[in-house]
């Protein structure tokens, strides 16, 4: 992804893992913070992750997303209304690895002080770490492990804020892994009946390395590396040929991404076009578990019928 | 299709070719012109004479019907100017024109024929004798296919004389055609003027060569943005009637029976 | 010399590649015989402004689901209209009117699009053109446009000729110059919107002006400037293409960065009106008007 102010959201990340690591080390700690209504106030960036905070907050916290459900994170431009929003959080929770570049202003601007801005992919092993991006790719929720992992630490950041609903918070994450390892195991077996000659994936632009590394998946090509950078007239080309070389029949694309090229691509080298979700909604999708189940739907459906 | 009129090709016997009738017009809220009224027959030529803003400039434009009038009437063979409007030739002070434009005299003169063909039709070989004929006339020929650019001063100021000709016109209008070019070449003009009023055109010609005006026009219009007389030059030109025109900045030295006349100090 | 022929046809045996090149085959003819007259008129600003203003309705046709093209079209020719009904009015400056005009047209464009959060990606298609993504539709929308202005300015030729030439004589000889002071303007709105795929709202005015510049600097009659504008534009786009193709860098930019350099090149060069030559006649360089030898100054008032 494009490079964002490393080194302050490196100290910021120390900070908050540190303050989370205090947390866990002591029994009682700090003072709860709540608003008017009791509830903790939570901000992260896109919707989907919400969808993960509730699960393991439930009742305790109210969650507010920056950016609305269909809409791209990576290029997002949010609106002043979002100030207040990001102004009076107790806690903020993103992603990290540079996939909140465009909100990053205005939550080191507006951030509270003291308020603990978490990073949840922070640490993880990376996919990824050519000259642009040596951070890497940053779509690690796309593997339901990470996503896993996500959720332990939204549930010791909320712990941290708030210890009085330490006890909630780990029921509501322990059931919700449940449902997360039920899910893995379901997308494994879909995936599973898709030829192995077939493996091959095509998107729009480069968000399912981490799905790919899981269910044993190729990543064939993208068209664009990130969101904003245009691909020239070369790469496309190298698509094409690899599009017709491999005999990839269907390419998908990201509905909440103009994919004007992509479609030119499969038209010109005889593919078919279906969409895959990887933040952003669509349809009916709503959470992350229903998102996860469309894209394995949509692959099985794509790639494994002749 | 045009009026057979406009094509000249049947004009009214009678009357005048010209007719002024208390004109008012101007820029603004300026009047450049104040109740001009005057009458041309065919077959004449008539000077414009006046100094710098007098409105002669612009009373050809309204004659034309380039500019508009606030009040009064102007009759070209008893109609409106705008119906008859390939009766009126026109040549502009060359000060105006763009000089740089990628054409060559020949299509210059060429512009003349196209207010007779509608979109579509190209000129033909008619168009094409009569184009040559006018730069002929002019003698343009072997400078017909330079870019106009390329041409002197009294070079442009032929074409420009060429292409109101090539529109084939009974009135002609021409705002100072002679100024600066050399006197042999002003010879010649005079010579075509005349020669195009023996043909039965009428000519208005704003000029500031009193001499010549008063040896070879049938008459003058003598004004300052309101119509100072109107008759042939003999009458015209007496000291007073000239004094009220050009307010005292002209002196004029009687020499032989000749006016010589000189321009002192104006705007 | 296989290796050269290789080179030379790889990028073209896709068929994007081949659609690109129609595409700017055809926005290079339409933008040299638009084009002669926007550099002969001076309408270079004009053209940039409608270029940009266009941007307003591609933004409230994204929004409504429209075609880009029409609502691009619209917006364009609104802002003709208004900038030609101003620039015969000229109480207010023509320059502050277009300026004014099209920078409001662009933000309102901006604004609509700010609403609508996923549009990112194709704001830098349409601000610096896409003509790798040119379609099948793409082609014929532009094919219709081209053919349509081409034929305008066919019928009109002569008509154009006369009246940019000088607007005055051509009303005065009874032709409809309202009609093409206002048709022009349309003209220049519909090929600004052909152009706008393939170069972009930015590049656009570059298409109009700067072949036709270079074709004016090396021939003297108009359909001649039309015909060398149209020839050099297509040269710019090819020898663009492969610089974008085999250097991975933006196509619309890669066109007119070529474009300026043969302009330049042209204007160094050129025997008549470059600078070269103009260095070697330092007489002339500084403008001793050879007409001036034939007036007398007393007789100049």
């Amino acid at each position: 992804m494009t490079r964002r102010p490393a080194l302050r959201h490196s100290l910021l990340t120390l900070a908050a893992l540190a303050l989370v690591m205090n947390a866990l080390s002591t029994s009682c700690s700090g003072d709860a913070v709540a608003d008017s209504d009791g509830k903790v106030r939570v901000v992260t960036s896109a919707e989907l992750f919400a969808d993960l905070i509730r699960n393991v907050g439930g009742d305790r916290v109210k969650v507010t997303a920056l950016v609305p459900g269909h809409a791209d994170p990576h290029t997002y431009e949010p609106v002043p209304r979002r100030v207040r929003d990001v102004a009076e959080a107790d806690l903020i929770i993103i992603n990290g690895v540079g996939l909140e570049e465009t909100l990053a202003g205005l939550i080191d601007n507006n951030a509270g002080k003291g308020v603990p801005v978490v990073e949840m992919a922070a640490g993880l092993p990376l996919i990824g770490g050519d000259p642009d991006e040596p951070d890497g790719n940053p779509h690690l929720w796309m593997n339901p492990q990470y996503a896993m992992r996500y959720v332990e630490r939204i549930r010791d950041a909320l712990t941290h804020v708030d210890p009085a609903g330490e006890a909630a918070y780990r029921a509501n994450a322990d059931a919700y892994i449940q449902q997360l390892r039920a899910l893995d195991d379901e997308i494994a077996s879909a995936v599973a009946a898709i030829p192995q000659d077939r493996r091959k994936l095509v998107t729009f632009h480069d968000s399912f390395p981490y799905f790919a590394q899981r269910y044993g998946l190729d990543v064939a090509g993208v068209v664009v590396e990130a969101p904003g950078r245009e691909p020239s007239a070369r790469d496309m080309a190298r698509l094409i040929d690899r599009i017709r070389d491999d005999d990839i029949r269907v390419v998908f694309k990201e509905p909440e991404l103009n994919a004007g090229l992509l479609e030119m691509a499969a038209r010109d080298a005889g593919a078919r076009v279906m969409t895959l979700l990887n933040i952003a909604y669509a349809g009916d999708v709503h959470s992350y578990v229903e998102l996860m189940r469309f894209d394995a739907q949509q692959l099985v459906e794509g790639l494994a019928s002749p | 299709m045009k009026l057979r009129e406009e094509r000249g090709e049947e004009l009214p016997r009678e009357g005048a070719a010209v007719l002024v009738e208390d004109l008012w017009a101007g820029y603004g809220d300026r009047a450049a012109l104040q109740g001009i009224a005057f009458e041309a027959p065919r077959s004449t030529m008539v000077g414009l004479v006046g100094p710098n803003g007098s409105g002669k400039s612009t009373l050809l434009k309204v004659i034309l019907g380039m500019h508009g009038a606030w009040r009064g009437r102007v009759r070209i063979f008893g109609r409106p100017s705008r119906d008859v409007r390939l009766l009126i030739g026109y040549t502009p002070q060359t000060e105006m024109v763009d000089w740089d434009f990628p054409v060559t005299v020949r299509d210059v003169v060429t512009m003349g024929r196209f207010g007779r063909l509608g979109p579509l039709r190209w000129p033909g070989s008619k168009d094409k004798q009569v184009v040559q004929k006018c730069l002929d006339r002019m003698r343009l020929s072997d400078l017909a296919n330079r870019q106009i650019g390329e041409l002197s001063g009294g070079q442009q100021r032929r074409v420009l004389i060429a292409r109101a000709l090539a529109q084939e016109p009974q009135v002609l209008l021409l705002d100072e055609p002679m100024a600066g070019l050399d006197a042999t070449i002003q010879h010649e003009l005079l010579s075509l003027f005349e020669e195009l009023r023996d043909e039965g055109k009428t000519l208005l010609v704003a000029t500031h060569d009193l001499s010549c005006v008063s040896c070879c026009f049938n008459s003058v219009l003598l004004m300052n943005r309101r119509k100072i007389a109107y008759g042939e030059p003999d009458r015209v030109f007496t000291r007073e009637l000239l004094d009220q025109a050009f307010e005292s900045h002209l002196i004029t030295l009687p020499a032989e029976g000749a006016f010589y006349v000189e321009h002192h100090g104006h705007e | 010399m296989n290796d050269a022929w290789t080179w030379l046809s790889e990028p073209f045996q896709y068929a994007f590649m081949q659609r690109a090149l129609l595409a700017l085959a055809m926005v290079s003819v339409v933008s040299a015989v638009i084009g002669a007259f926007v550099v002969l008129k001076g309408l270079a600003f004009i053209g940039d402004a409608l270029a940009h203003a266009s941007f307003a309705g591609v933004a409230i046709a994204f929004v409504l689901g429209g075609s880009i093209y029409l609502g691009a079209v619209i917006a364009a020719i609104a802002t003709a209209m208004a900038i030609g009904y101003v620039g015969r009015r000229a109480r207010l400056s023509l320059d502050t009117a277009i300026g004014i005009l099209f920078v409001g047209a662009f933000a309102l464009g901006i604004v609509v699009i700010s609403r609508q959060s996923n549009y990112t990606v194709d704001l830098f298609s349409f601000v610096f053109g896409n003509v790798l993504a040119v379609g099948r539709d793409d082609l014929l929308v532009i094919g219709v446009m081209s053919a349509a202005i081409i034929a305008v300015v066919a019928v009109f030729y002569k008509e154009l000729l006369f009246y940019s030439y000088d607007p005055d004589m051509a009303a005065a000889s009874g032709i409809p110059v309202r009609f093409l002071h206002y048709g022009l303007l349309a003209l220049i709105a519909i090929s600004a919107v052909v152009a706008l795929k393939a170069v972009g709202i930015v590049l656009v005015v570059a298409m109009l002006v700067t072949p036709a510049a270079t074709a004016a600097l090396l021939v003297r009659r108009l359909h001649l400037i039309m015909l060398v504008g149209a020839g050099l534009g297509l040269a710019s786009s090819v020898i663009g293409l492969y610089v974008s193709y085999y250097a991975s860098v933006a196509s619309g930019a890669a066109i007119v960065l070529v474009a300026t350099f043969i302009f330049a090149v042209v204007l160094v060069l050129s025997p008549r009106r470059g600078l070269m030559a103009a260095m070697r006649r330092p007489a002339e360089f500084y403008e001793v008007d050879p007409r001036a030898a034939e007036s007398t100054p007393s007789d100049l008032v």
